[in-house]
């Protein structure tokens, strides 16, 4: 029989759980523009929570370590299973997402305490939750997808070759979380969508370019997406420091996708300079 | 969650209708799969029934009748011959189940 308390769970026969207390040390804001602020609750925690749950009971009762009654802490969140990007922040101070975030392991004793603060790259909407629509459209100047007509069934699409599947697959877990452009140096906050396109497009675009150029269909972008990637934001602006293919979640080969791209862009400028087109 | 911009209890609340509706399309087709199949498992159908459910469940939403309609796809499978998924564990008493576990057995 397993019992529910509102402190955390309790396993097993009913026993009482053994509890430590943990401290969440969050940074908030009411909206863009409006004043930073720390806020620190402390939470009674039994085994098995994450940072999302632990968000959740924040959310129940929030009423900071100086006793002050404050307002419940905004996040965002989707999948819970470190699939869909939704929920990343920086927590103790590395970029990852808060789903996967487990307490007993970034918190494991009692006292301890863990930071929360929202992505520094991507405009704050409240608190904890960024907009992330940014890289959205780095996707669409890219042309992250495979050109067909829609209207009709066409059918099975083309086959690849296991070798190429594998490289395709791993390039295909890309959720869009924000961790590579967080820990890039070269990758700046743009509040203002007219900067985008004169600032760093980031590594996760550069690698979705890469993964639709390798499709047989949508190779027939290649050249447009190539183009978009020899501008100024492009390709060109990667200082190799590394950090991409370092806080990836889904160990997704960054490096070397700038490397492939660079490599084509380069080809591509001189095929251009023979050929005109 | 009590501000008076971008609340999120408040899009969260207008998207429960459409999540009541989710709800009863993936319910409905989840009790006519009888069988196990990955995540689902039911304890009436505990083994894989490749014959009778190897397919794709579509839901669709019959007005006249004011509720969920499931019907079965065809799925291919030319490239890869399915086979049981023992996930590395080989029950010794029963090495045949490993293989024919597929069969609809």
């Amino acid at each position: 029989m397993t019992v529910a308390t509102t402190n955390g769970t309790a396993k097993g026969t009913g026993a009482p759980a053994q509890t430590r207390k943990v401290r969440f040390r969050i940074k908030r804001c009411d909206g863009p523009n409006k004043l930073v602020r720390w806020e620190t609750f402390e939470l009674t925690l039994a085994k098995g929570e994450n940072v999302i749950s632990c968000l959740q009971k924040i959310a129940a009762n929030p009423v900071t370590t100086d006793g002050k009654r404050s307002t419940p802490v905004v996040w965002d969140c989707s999948c819970l299973e470190e699939v869909c990007g939704s929920c990343t922040m920086v927590i103790n101070g590395k970029v990852r997402q808060s789903c996967s975030a487990l307490i007993d392991v970034i918190a494991p004793g009692d006292g301890d305490t863990v930071t929360l603060e929202p992505m520094s790259k991507f405009p704050v909407i409240r608190d904890l939750w960024v907009d992330r629509s940014r890289m959205f459209d780095a996707l669409k100047r890219v042309k992250a997808w495979v050109p067909i007509d829609g209207t009709y069934d066409l059918g099975a699409g083309p086959r690849e070759r296991p070798e190429d599947q594998a490289v395709r697959y791993a390039l295909s877990e890309c959720m869009t979380c924000g961790c590579c452009l967080e820990a890039c140096p070269q990758f700046e906050l743009a509040e203002d969508e007219s900067e985008w396109d004169q600032s760093f497009i980031g590594a996760q675009a550069i690698s979705q370019a890469r993964l639709f150029n390798l499709h047989e269909t949508g190779a027939r972008l290649k050249s447009d997406r190539l183009e978009t990637l020899m501008g100024p934001d492009g390709v060109s602006e990667c200082g190799n420091a590394q950090n991409c293919v370092k806080v990836c979640p889904k160990h997704i080969p960054l490096t070397e996708s700038i490397a492939a791209v660079g490599r084509s862009t380069t080809l591509h400028a001189i095929s251009k300079w023979f050929s005109g087109t | 969650d009590g501000a008076t911009w971008t609340n999120q209890s408040l899009s969260f609340a207008r998207s429960v209708g459409d999540r009541l509706t989710v709800g009863e399309a993936m319910a409905t087709g989840a009790k006519a799969r009888k069988e196990s199949r990955g995540a689902h498992y039911r304890i009436d159908y505990p083994d894989r029934d490749d014959a009778k459910f190897m397919k794709t469940t579509f839901v669709t939403y019959d007005a006249d009748e004011g509720r969920a309609r499931v019907e079965h796809r065809a799925v291919r499978a030319e490239l890869v011959a399915p086979r049981a998924r023992t996930y590395g564990k080989v029950d010794k008493e029963e090495p045949a189940k490993a293989e024919t576990a597929a069969a609809g057995v």
